[in-house]
């Protein structure tokens, strides 16, 4: 029970990636605000909250809109007292081509991707500074290291931004013993996902997955919720890769393996 | 308990961050070697766990030097019949000399125990947890190895990126059979030699140049271990965690440059 007593804000938390962290967190006592834009969907996360046992609050907010953020926040703080673990979760993305995306398109993605991870943390840091530290978690992704594979490069872009904004708050809040830190999912299994994606696409990505599983929520959550712990007091402006292992290799693994298996039948040093 | 039941092996585990490692095992349910180079430092490591109701085995062995690697391996596998996780963490220091004055069997010998150690280490370990498709990894690197090392040289800077580049080749063949390689990069880590031996003025010094004002301890780095050897992590393979306290952060002139950042916001 790690987080009894604590106050947790998860955005997009209505399903996927911040559903699974919310209920993690909820399992390890944390009592959860459930934000989304979809009002409907954080009832629904705050309601299997509760069924865990913790209290939950579903709050409808757009993280782009820095209005929505300041009054999400002003509420938790009046009606539960404050706020000690921020997970930003909410973001989106579609696949779209830079020649064919105008300006206002470009600024949807980066509003709520990166605006939103602004906003919301710029909201919260008066109560984690109150309340003597905290913990601030972005997810990011694989995208803001490499690129995105389903995504455009305003997603790519953003998450890039994520993961800058990551160190140089965590640089500024260190000595208010607030953590920041990035979680790079590689493709996760959401219902999101599992529904824009065909049953081959997944295999593709199960098989170009060294690990040969498929990251679910779930995985997220568990590093979320050690990034979230005090076992993790002086890990800052850190990122952790859940992806399993699908940015390591540039080829696939059979032939990386043929190509070794066949040097070891000739015994040919290249070189020295 | 995460870890109930489970034959672990540590390197290095006589004290320090090892030792801590060895401890936060053994808390989790874990049967733990503990190597050393020092018999009485692992013997003593060993007792701890032993008083905790775990099985332990006191190893000493240089992980550079095959033939005794390889013995430890025999050992563990007729004393426990099997190995469920590696975390090599022996090293040593170095130089702390520039690159034109080290001299060649200096470098030579942290080559060795520092890489091939861990190369050493993991091709002994490797061929149970493949037989058995399942197994954990972890590398302990340095925070060297993401820039550069502040008081060591170049040969222990060297020696801890190729601990890395090990690890990603290791993590990329190994995920096949299910075993997750990884590495954990420490920062300043305040260990009880450290405490002892560092004069106050600079603990104080080295703390404030780190973003969260205080250095790390072992626990903070065999916490971080646990969760890359235990099944919340196992979708995370090749991966570098940092647990620095945010001193890869900034230009190492943190007090100053925060003070400054906050009066000039303020203006």
């Amino acid at each position: 029970m790690e987080f009894r007593g604590k106050i947790a804000l998860v955005t997009g938390a209505g399903q996927g990636i911040g559903k699974a962290t919310a209920l993690a967190l909820a399992r390890e006592g944390g009592d959860l605000v459930c934000n989304d834009l979809n009002l409907d969907w954080a009832e629904s996360t705050a309601r299997e909250v509760r069924t865990i046992g913790p209290r939950a609050m579903a709050v409808q907010a757009n993280v782009a809109v820095e209005g929505e953020v300041i009054t999400m926040v002003a509420k938790v703080v009046t009606e539960w007292g404050g706020i000690d673990i921020l997970v930003n979760n909410a973001g989106t993305g579609r696949p779209m081509m830079v020649e064919d995306m105008d300006k206002a398109e470009w600024d949807k993605i980066l509003d709520i991707n990166l605006g939103g991870v602004f906003n919301c943390s710029r909201a919260v840091i008066p109560t984690l500074k109150a309340r003597g530290g905290g913990k601030i978690i972005n997810i990011a992704s694989l995208a803001g290291k490499t690129m995105s594979y389903h995504g455009g490069a305003d997603y790519t872009a953003s998450k890039a931004a994520v993961l800058g904004f990551t160190r140089h708050l965590a640089f500024e809040l260190g000595p208010h013993k607030i953590n920041v830190n990035a979680i790079c999912p590689g493709v996760t299994m959401t219902p999101l996902v599992e529904a824009h994606s065909t049953i081959e696409m997944r295999e593709s990505v199960r098989s170009r997955t060294p690990l040969k599983d498929l990251v679910k929520p779930e995985d997220i959550a568990n590093a979320v919720v050690f990034l979230a712990s005090e076992k993790s007091r002086m890990i800052t402006g850190s990122t952790i890769d859940v992806d399993g292992g699908i940015s390591l290799g540039m080829q696939d693994w059979e032939t990386y393996v043929r190509a070794r298996k066949e040097f070891l039948r000739n015994k040919k040093y290249r070189g020295n | 308990m995460e870890l109930k039941d489970q034959i672990a092996i540590v390197t290095g585990a006589g004290r320090g961050i090892g030792e801590a490692i060895a401890l936060t095992f053994a808390r989790e349910g874990a049967h733990v070697v503990v190597n050393d180079i020092h018999l009485d430092d692992a013997i003593s490591v060993a007792r701890k766990i032993e008083a905790m109701g775990r099985k332990s085995l006191p190893f000493k062995a240089d992980v550079s030097n095959k033939s005794e690697v390889k013995s430890m391996g025999d050992e563990i596998l007729k004393r426990f019949g099997t190995i469920d996780i590696l975390v090599n963490n022996a090293g040593i220091g170095g130089s702390s000399l520039i690159v034109k004055d080290i001299p060649e069997q200096v470098w030579d010998q942290v080559m060795a125990i520092n890489l091939k150690g861990v190369f050493l280490c993991c091709q002994t370990v490797i061929p149970t947890m493949i037989e058995r498709r399942r197994g954990k990894i972890v590398n302990i690197a340095s925070l060297a190895a993401r820039r550069m090392s502040f008081l060591g040289g170049a040969d222990y800077t060297a020696s801890k990126y190729g601990v890395v580049g090990l690890s990603h080749h290791l993590a990329y063949e190994l995920a096949y059979y299910g075993i997750n390689v990884n590495v954990v990069c420490p920062g300043a880590t305040l260990t009880k030699m450290t405490d002892e031996k560092a004069p106050q003025d600079v603990k104080e010094k080295i703390a404030a140049r780190v973003p969260l004002g205080r250095w790390c301890s072992p626990e903070d780095q065999a916490e971080a271990v646990l969760f890359l050897a235990s099944d919340r992590a196992k979708m995370i393979t090749g991966h570098i965690l940092d647990v620095d306290g945010g001193q890869l952060l900034g230009f190492g002139n943190y007090p100053e440059d925060i003070e400054r950042r906050m009066k000039a916001s303020q203006t």
